[in-house]
C-alpha cells in the first residue's frame, strides 16, 4: 500500500485535518490548499452546529476550536451523513480519557457538554426513527395488559438538567438529584419531550428491560421499593400507566406481540 | 431517463411532494443522507417515489482513496436501489476518507497510478452491483502529484474502468477558470457514447481567477452557454439541477428547470430539421 500515490494523498489529508502543523503539498500554491481546508471545515462545522445547535450556543466561541480539533483527532468511520452526530458523541466520549490542556478548560466551563450533546443527538436520532405503529388498546389500564414501551423511545437519566441548558443557563455545579427525561415519536410522527418522576423512569426501564403484565410491574416496583414500598403504589402506578399511555409512549395491550409467552 | 431533473433537498421535501415542478421528470439525492433515514421524511420521499423517477449520486464511496471499499455501504446502497427501481447510481471521481471520512470531495491526483488504482476499484464496484456505475468529474481548486491533463485522466478512467460519465457542466466551467483552461476543448474530448447525463449549478466567485463550486447560487450565463455548447457536441442527455445552500423558494428554481427544458427542445427540433434534411 505504501505508494506515491498513498503520499500524496495522505500528505494532502494531513495538512486538511491539521494545517498548523502539516506541511502543505510542495507543488501547490498555499492559498489553493487553503480554500480546501476551509471547504472541508465549514463542511463539517455547519452539519455539526445544525446538529448540535444549543452546545454550539452555550460554547459561543469554543464551537469552531472543538469542530477543528474533531477534524484533526476524529477518524470517522460512519459513511452515512446522519451518523455524523453520533461521530461527535464518540469523539467526545474520548476526551475523558486523553484531552489536551485545552480541552480540559472547554470541560471545566462547560462541563455539561458531553450530556447535553447527548440529549440533542437523541432528538436527532428520534426525528429518524420508524414511525411506531400504534398498538395501544384504549380501555382503562386493567392488571393484565401488557406494557410495552413505544419502540422510538428514549428514557434517559442525566446528572445535569439538560432540558433547560442553554446561554442563560449555563450551571457549573452539578445538582444533587438526576434529571430524567423521555423522548420519543408519537405515532403521528411527532417528536415528544417529556420529564419523568423517578418513580416514571424506573417503571419505563423496567418495561423497557421486560414486557410484561402490570401486575407484574408493579409487583417488581415493589420489590425495588423494598421496606419503603409507598402505600398508594398501585394507584399511583395505574394512573402513570394512563397518563404514559395517553401520550403514546407506552402501550398497554391485550395481545402478545412479542410471540412469546405473557 | 431524460428531460430535467432536480437535486432532492430536506428543506423542499415536502413542496415538492404537494406540487412537483412540471419541468421535473426525475430527481435524484444521495444515498448516505436517506438509507437511514425513517419517519416522516421517508414517507414523504416514498411519495415522491411514487411519482417520479430516482436516481442517485453517492457522497462517501471514497472512489479515489486509500481505505477498503466499504462493501457494508455498498450493500445498502444496492438495497436501495432496489427498493426504488433507481435509473442510475453515480458517484463523484474523488476521493472522501483516509483513515476516517472527511465529508468532503478531494481530487484524485491525476497520476498514471491512480488512473489504474480508482478504475479498478470503480469495476469492482460495478462487478458487486452488477450494473454500471457513473462517474463524476468534480470541481477542484489545485492538483497534487499531476502527472497529466485533467481530461487525460478522467478519458483513461472511463476506458478502463468501462463506466459512464455523470457530466457536471459547471465543474467545467469552474475548473476552466481556476486551472485556466478552455472549457469548450475540455467538453469536446469528453466522449459522448460515455454520458449518463448531466448536471449544472450555480458556484461563487471568489477572485477573478477563483471559483468556488458551492452550489449556493443561481446558474450564471456562461455555464448556460456551456451547457447549449455540450447539447451542440454531443447532442441532448439528461440534465439535472443543484442546489444546495440559500436555496429559493421552490417557484423560482422552476425558471432554471425551465430553462434546461427550453435549451433541451431547442437543440432537439434543430436535430430534428437537420434529421429531415438528411
Amino acid at each position: 500500500m505504501s505508494s506515491q500515490l498513498h503520499d500524496i494523498q495522505s500528505n494532502f489529508t494531513a495538512y486538511l485535518r491539521d494545517p498548523d502543523t502539516s506541511a502543505h503539498p510542495s507543488d501547490v500554491p498555499l492559498a489553493r490548499m487553503r480554500v480546501y481546508e476551509d471547504l472541508v471545515f465549514r463542511n463539517i462545522s455547519s452539519l455539526l452546529t445544525n446538529n448540535f445547535p444549543v452546545v454550539a450556543e452555550c460554547t459561543g466561541g469554543d464551537w469552531n476550536a472543538k469542530m477543528r480539533r474533531f477534524i484533526r483527532d476524529h477518524r470517522a468511520h460512519a459513511p452515512h451523513f446522519p451518523q455524523l452526530p453520533l461521530e461527535f458523541l464518540a469523539y467526545l466520549d474520548s476526551l475523558s480519557q486523553d484531552a489536551d490542556r485545552d480541552e480540559h478548560a472547554i470541560v471545566a466551563r462547560f462541563p455539561f457538554i458531553a450530556e447535553l450533546a447527548h440529549y440533542e443527538w437523541v432528538e436527532l436520532d428520534v426525528q429518524i426513527a420508524p414511525i411506531p405503529a400504534v398498538v395501544t388498546d384504549a380501555d382503562p389500564i386493567r392488571m393484565d395488559h401488557r406494557l410495552v414501551l413505544n419502540p422510538t423511545a428514549h428514557v434517559l437519566a442525566y446528572g445535569w438538567p439538560v432540558h433547560q441548558i442553554g446561554p442563560d443557563f449555563l450551571p457549573l455545579e452539578q445538582p444533587q438529584t438526576p434529571t430524567f427525561l423521555a423522548v420519543f415519536l408519537s405515532p403521528n410522527a411527532k417528536v415528544e419531550f417529556m420529564s419523568l418522576t423517578p418513580l416514571a423512569a424506573l417503571l419505563l426501564e423496567n418495561i423497557d428491560k421486560a414486557a410484561s403484565s402490570v401486575a407484574d410491574q408493579i409487583k417488581k416496583l415493589s420489590e425495588q421499593f423494598g421496606d419503603q414500598v409507598p402505600d398508594d403504589l398501585t394507584t399511583d402506578t395505574t394512573n402513570l400507566l394512563d397518563h404514559l399511555r395517553s401520550k403514546g409512549l407506552v402501550y398497554a395491550t391485550t395481545v402478545d406481540h412479542s410471540g412469546g409467552e405473557i | 431517463m431524460h428531460g430535467v431533473g432536480l437535486g432532492l433537498r430536506r428543506v423542499f421535501l415536502q413542496e415538492f411532494r404537494n406540487f412537483p415542478p412540471t419541468q421535473t421528470d426525475f430527481f435524484e439525492l444521495a444515498p448516505e443522507n436517506w438509507i437511514h433515514v425513517h419517519g416522516k421524511s421517508r414517507d414523504l420521499l416514498d411519495e415522491i417515489a411514487v411519482q417520479l423517477p430516482m436516481v442517485c449520486h453517492g457522497l462517501s464511496l471514497n472512489l479515489g482513496g486509500q481505505a477498503p471499499l466499504d462493501l457494508q455501504l455498498l450493500n445498502e446502497v444496492r438495497d436501495f436501489l432496489n427498493r426504488y427501481n433507481v435509473l442510475c447510481y453515480s458517484e463523484h471521481l474523488s476521493y472522501s476518507s483516509d483513515d476516517g471520512h472527511l465529508y468532503d470531495l478531494l481530487l484524485i491526483p491525476f497520476t498514471a497510478q491512480a488512473v489504474s488504482h480508482v478504475s479498478d476499484r470503480i469495476k469492482r464496484v460495478q462487478d458487486f452491483l452488477g450494473q454500471q456505475l457513473a462517474v463524476e468529474n468534480v470541481s477542484y481548486y489545485c492538483a497534487p502529484g499531476q502527472e497529466m491533463p485533467e481530461i487525460d485522466f478522467l478519458q483513461h478512467v472511463l476506458e478502463a474502468a468501462d463506466c459512464s460519465l455523470l457530466l457536471d457542466v459547471n465543474n467545467i466551467y469552474v475548473n476552466s477558470v481556476n486551472q485556466s483552461y478552455s472549457a469548450l476543448d475540455f467538453l469536446t474530448q469528453i466522449p459522448t457514447q460515455r454520458i449518463a447525463y448531466g448536471h449544472i449549478a450555480g458556484h461563487r466567485k471568489e477572485q477573478e481567477d477563483l471559483l468556488i463550486d458551492t452550489h449556493g447560487a443561481d446558474v450564471v450565463d456562461p455555464v448556460w452557454e456551456l451547457l447549449d455548447r455540450a447539447y451542440a457536441v454531443h447532442g441532448v442527455f439528461p440534465t439535472l439541477l443543484e442546489r444546495d445552500f440559500n436555496i429559493p423558494a421552490l417557484q423560482s428554481l422552476e425558471l432554471e428547470l425551465q430553462q434546461i427544458q427550453d435549451i433541451q427542445i431547442r437543440h432537439q427540433t434543430k436535430h430534428r430539421k437537420i434529421s429531415t434534411r438528411v
